[in-house]
């Protein structure tokens, strides 16, 4: 094993260490657990936002398909920077007013009391797909956290699983949210860096931009085409295809909950948005020019790639001095960690909050919660660990079934339920049950991650089509017509349109009638003086 | 041999019209100078946390 990359993740280690003793100190109720108490620094809650967004995906799967793909996989770049931006424009501010004022934890928290459920229903039908899916994605972050560490350190996939589960299920468990947040924000920093060094530190090995696009032109000119060589229909295809992932930031519950803990829901528009953007966009650029570039090395002969998805770990270990090749497969295992540990908090929320506390209707004391939550970690930890050694190791597929099916289940009814007085308790039932059945059916079933004509009967006639197009994004439309249709035939309680409509009514800007310094000093000192006192009522 | 002036727009412009979403969103309460209310019952910090914070000096 090497030293240096010992050292490097060493350090990295020792940092989350410390996050995890720190936020242990302020974990001790339900509400610091699963959302910091709502008082997260917007900071905190922005780049934990990213962190957890982007996973293994941004560090193995991304450039992976960089790498097999060419430019046209910038495409998933741009829906991931829409997406997140449409998280903000749609989601984030509002969902925070509305958990502040309804005491919420968890989302089915803030979906059961917005749409004044008392059947429990939205709640069990929420944790199911929290459950469902949110397993399988952390069982993908586990996978892709053990083939970091054996390309890194040179272990086998399964031990490099088991050191991932072990690292970040400590943390977790001692700190909550508080260490999952700081802990992104370390990370968040690690996967910026690393996103900046790798495609500069490619280009200056290839010897230059020109050269690489020589390199991948004449080895494949479809890779230097926006639309992988399609054209017409088909490239329209090709681009929804991965941009798709768009629709699907909107119904994320580990992205989401980030927005109900932070401190003030009005930083989410600025600072919040600026954040969040700026990184997104950075290491976007990054992660694609690292499997861009790393076509062109492989091409040339100065890289040995094995596995496209190992590309950038491959860039770190064959040709970055040590120390620096630490520093990268820490930023890697970062990307996976930083997503892993807020899924297995959300994924843990369902069954400790949803089913023990609010459905079951067990009520321990605070300190009690809190443990009960620490062994449900424990125990989807488990079941994530079995999964990710026995399920398949394509990352890229997992991810985008588990994305998918979060995307259908929760993006339609947060969207309508925060932008749509009329949205209905009936409506959200049907549609999130049509959402969790279908997207089961769709993609594990009968067509997989995309439509296609060879689907059996009458899905074959629908495949043809949508022949290419990914199922969530058709589905994800599917269900908000759903949604609509039975809140438009069902009534809404008159007291929970009234608060939406008051919940959300804007006033002028703190400080807009505040005058410039120029406008203070254009008045007499006396006039300044008598203003002063009337305002404080000292006369 | 470089990229075609079809694939640089690919890379530039939904970069651009990104930012200038940003921009837009961010201070969309300047453009209107109006913002949604906020009181304490919406921030709705935890009691406890308040508690421990102003134990420490930090609230």
């Amino acid at each position: 094993m090497n030293s240096g990359i010992l050292l490097g993740f060493l350090v990295y280690l020792g940092l989350l260490a410390y996050i995890g003793w720190w936020a242990n100190r302020y974990t001790k109720t339900e509400d610091q657990y699963f959302v910091g108490g709502r008082r997260v620094h917007v900071l905190a809650a922005t780049l934990s936002d990213k962190a957890s967004d982007f996973s293994g995906w941004l560090m193995l799967g991304y450039p992976g398909a960089a790498f097999s793909t060419g430019l046209g996989a910038f495409w998933a770049a741009i829906g991931c920077l829409f997406g997140t931006l449409a998280d903000y424009v749609l989601i984030g501010p509002r969902l925070r007013i509305y958990a502040g004022k309804f005491r919420a934890i968890t989302v089915p928290d803030y979906l059961e009391a917005r749409l004044k459920d008392d059947t429990k229903l939205i709640r069990i039908l929420s944790a199911l797909i929290i459950l469902i899916f949110m397993t399988a994605y952390v069982a993908a972050q586990f996978t892709a956290g053990g083939k970091t560490f054996a390309e890194g350190f040179g272990i086998s996939d399964n031990m490099g699983i088991l050191i991932t589960v072990i690292i970040l299920t400590a943390y977790v468990i001692t700190g909550g949210f508080f260490a999952v947040v700081w802990t992104d924000v370390v990370q968040a920093m690690f996967m910026l860096l690393t996103l900046i060094i790798v495609p500069f530190l490619a280009l200056s090995k290839i010897g230059g931009f020109e050269r690489a696009t020589q390199i991948i032109g004449s080895a494949d000119p479809a890779k230097l085409h926006p639309f992988g060589g399609a054209t017409g229909i088909a490239a329209l295809v090709f681009a929804i295809g991965y941009a798709s992932w768009i629709v699907g930031y909107l119904g994320q519950p580990h992205i989401v909950t980030r927005y109900m803990s932070v401190e003030d829901p009005r930083k989410l528009r600025r600072p919040g948005i600026f954040i969040s953007g700026t990184w997104t966009i950075i290491v976007l650029w990054g992660a694609f020019f690292a499997g861009f570039l790393g076509f062109a090395m492989y091409q040339a002969g100065i890289l040995q790639v094995s596995d496209p998805e190992k590309v950038i770990p491959a860039m770190a270990v064959e040709l970055m001095p040590s120390w620096l090749a630490g520093f990268v497969i820490a930023g890697i295992i970062s990307a996976v960690m930083s997503t892993a540990d807020s899924q297995l908090l959300v994924a843990s929320s369902a069954i400790a909050r949803d089913f023990y506390h609010k459905v079951l209707g067990k009520e321990l004391g605070k300190k009690q919660m809190v443990n009960i939550s620490r062994v449900v970690v424990a125990g989807v930890a488990l079941v994530g660990l079995w999964f990710a050694i026995s399920g398949p190791g394509v990352i890229y597929q997992m991810v985008a079934t588990a994305w998918g099916g979060l995307a259908v289940g929760f993006g339609p009814i947060l969207t309508l339920s925060l932008w749509w007085k009329r949205a209905t308790k009936e409506g959200a039932i049907v549609g999130m049950a049509y959402g969790l059945i279908s997207e089961v059916l769709l993609e594990a079933k009968i067509y997989g991650w995309a439509f296609h004509p060879d689907a059996p009967g009458f899905f074959g006639t629908i495949g043809g089509w949508f022949n290419g197009i990914p199922v969530f994004f058709i589905n994800f439309f599917v269900t908000l017509v759903v949604i609509i249709i039975v809140s438009l035939l069902t009534k809404p309680p008159e007291d929970i349109v009234k608060l939406h409509e008051e919940i959300f009514k804007k006033v002028p800007v703190e400080g807009a009638g505040k005058r410039t310094i120029t406008e203070t000093r254009a008045k007499s000192q006396v006039e300044n003086v008598a203003e002063f006192v009337l305002a404080k009522g000292l006369a | 041999m470089g990229l075609s002036g079809e694939a640089w727009a690919t890379l530039l412009v939904p970069t651009f019209l990104g930012i200038l979403t940003m921009l837009l969103y961010g201070f969309w309460d300047r453009i209107t100078g109006k913002e949604y209310y906020v009181d304490k019952e919406i921030l709705a910090y935890d009691e406890d946390l308040m508690k421990q914070l102003e134990k420490e000096g930090k609230a």
